[in-house]
């Protein structure tokens, strides 16, 4: 079990990269949270892959809508919610 | 019925096989005899009898698709993206310049994302349901090449697929010229296949068509009386059928020839009583195109490198041209038989022979089988070729035949 449930910029840069083949540089992701999926060329399968993965390395349940998370600042809320005290961990 | 311009005719192509990763090198090892067959060496396979396999070397198809595209596709896909990108460039056509609507994609495939799909069916069983990746949900299924084709080049015309094992890489043909009469000027076509994996080995062993032996040269012999199954292999053809007017106003001024005919057939059950039905398709198709069987100079043969089909091929042949009426042709001994991809090769091979005026041979062949009383060409054979008959047998009972005209 990790000790933090938020994954660094850097580990999320390295998941989009392997689940969805997109290589985005994560100094990127730190200055531009605001940017969309979609700019960045991944797509709404790709995203339910990163989901996924996340789920299965920190070891929670993510319930969101996907039409809900188009930033990665939508993400890292939505990460938060399902690791903070209310979420379920599976 | 159909005048000059709604003829449907070949203005691109690109071939991607085992003895050549692109068209020129294919049609060169095609004329000169190399093979592509080789053991197989992709995976560990001790245990299977099956030891020989037409592998495509040289050529990284996913690479080529970058990663994006690579985490979601099947190499079966990756193949067919590479060919399809090459096809488009040989015929000079940027998408981009056409009206979306107008544009369409119909290939063939046998058996989709055989590796996606086994690799995802371990990820479920060794890690469960959640290690599953999404890209299952489009990677694995027949429809995945002609999707990401459509996608990749914004052709939202009739799209489709067609699976009907070998002879689907004709049908295909046949669908994509149906299209351009109606509701398309341009349809991307063939199809490829990549069956060489240990669960796709392993389905196709259970027909008991496969060739068991372990040398090359000696396992894939269609009409030779040590005849002993076939091999199979990766790869096949990408081409781009355009309808002829759409294709002049385009400035074509070269296309490779024409789809002049299309038929297919299925068998009757076996212990009916009634004959295979692949003559019917040839005669079919050769009505289609308004030719008779004198007109067709060479037939490029499904070739099934089994005693029993390979009788009854010869048969309709000798049947419809008359014993040694025609030069029959298998080129696929030097690549194995590539189910959906293998009869868009064959129609690539039949285009150039028109082209370049001579007919390949069918290497490794030595004494016929009694009874297979065709004239099969040993040696390139030059000479003016016209018209191609082309024809193509699916496990089960599919047939189909295209007859190719210089255009």
């Amino acid at each position: 079990m990790p000790a933090t449930t938020m994954p660094t910029r850097a580990e999320l840069s390295e998941m989009m990269k392997t689940v969805a083949g997109v290589e985005i540089d994560p100094g990127e992701l730190q200055q531009e949270p605001q940017v969309t999926f979609e700019e960045l060329g991944v797509d709404s399968l790709g995203l339910l892959g990163v989901l996924a993965a996340i789920e299965r390395q920190y070891g929670i349940e993510i319930h969101a809508d996907i039409d809900d998370c188009r930033t990665l600042a939508d993400l890292e809320a939505i990460i938060r919610q399902a690791a903070g005290p209310g979420g379920r961990r599976s | 019925m159909s005048d000059d311009s709604q003829r449907a005719l070949i203005t691109g192509v690109a071939a991607v096989a085992p003895n050549g990763c692109d068209t020129n090198s294919y049609w060169a090892a095609t004329l000169s005899g190399l093979s592509g067959l080789r053991p197989i060496s992709r995976f560990e396979s001790d245990g299977y009898p099956v030891r020989v396999a037409g592998l495509i070397d040289g050529l990284n198809p996913a690479e080529l698709c970058g990663d994006r595209l690579a985490v979601q596709t099947d190499r079966w896909t990756q193949l067919a993206l590479a060919a399809g990108e090459r096809a488009l460039a040989d015929a000079e056509l940027v998408p981009a310049e056409l009206p979306p609507y107008d544009m369409a994609v119909v290939t063939a495939s046998s058996s989709g994302g055989n590796e996606f799909g086994q690799l995802e069916i371990e990820a479920l069983w060794s890690r469960g349901p959640r290690a599953v990746g999404p890209f299952q949900s489009i990677a694995w299924f027949y429809a995945a090449t002609t999707g990401q084709l459509s996608i990749r080049n914004g052709m939202k015309g009739p799209c489709g697929v067609v699976v009907c094992e070998q002879a689907g890489g004709l049908d295909a043909l046949g669908r994509a010229r149906r299209a351009l009469r109606r509701d398309a000027s341009v349809v991307v076509t063939g199809g490829t296949e990549a069956p060489i994996g240990p669960y796709a080995l392993t389905c196709q062993i259970a027909s008991d068509r496969l060739s068991r032996t372990a040398d090359p040269q000696r396992a894939y012999l269609p009409f030779d009386t040590d005849a002993c199954g076939y091999v199979p292999g990766e790869g096949g053809a990408i081409l781009i059928a355009e309808r002829a007017d759409s294709a002049l106003a385009r400035g074509v001024d070269q296309p490779y020839g024409e789809i002049a005919g299309y038929a297919s057939s299925f068998d009757p059950r076996p212990g009916s009583g009634r004959p295979p039905t692949l003559r019917q398709a040839a005669e079919a198709a050769l009505a289609d195109a308004r030719a008779a069987p004198h007109d067709v100079d060479v037939v490029f043969a499904d070739g099934a490198g089994l005693p029993g089909p390979d009788a009854a091929e010869a048969a309709a042949l000798a049947g419809l041209f008359g014993p040694f009426g025609v030069p029959v042709t298998v080129p696929k001994t030097l690549c194995g038989r590539l189910y959906a991809g293998g009869p868009p090769l064959d129609v690539v091979a039949a285009l150039l022979a028109i082209r370049d005026g001579v007919i390949p041979p069918t290497y490794g062949i030595g004494e016929l089988a009694p009874g297979c009383d065709i004239d099969l060409v040993r040696e390139a054979r030059t000479g003016r070729v016209q018209t191609a008959l082309v024809l193509a047998r699916g496990f089960d009972g599919f047939n189909a035949a295209v007859v190719l005209r210089a255009a």
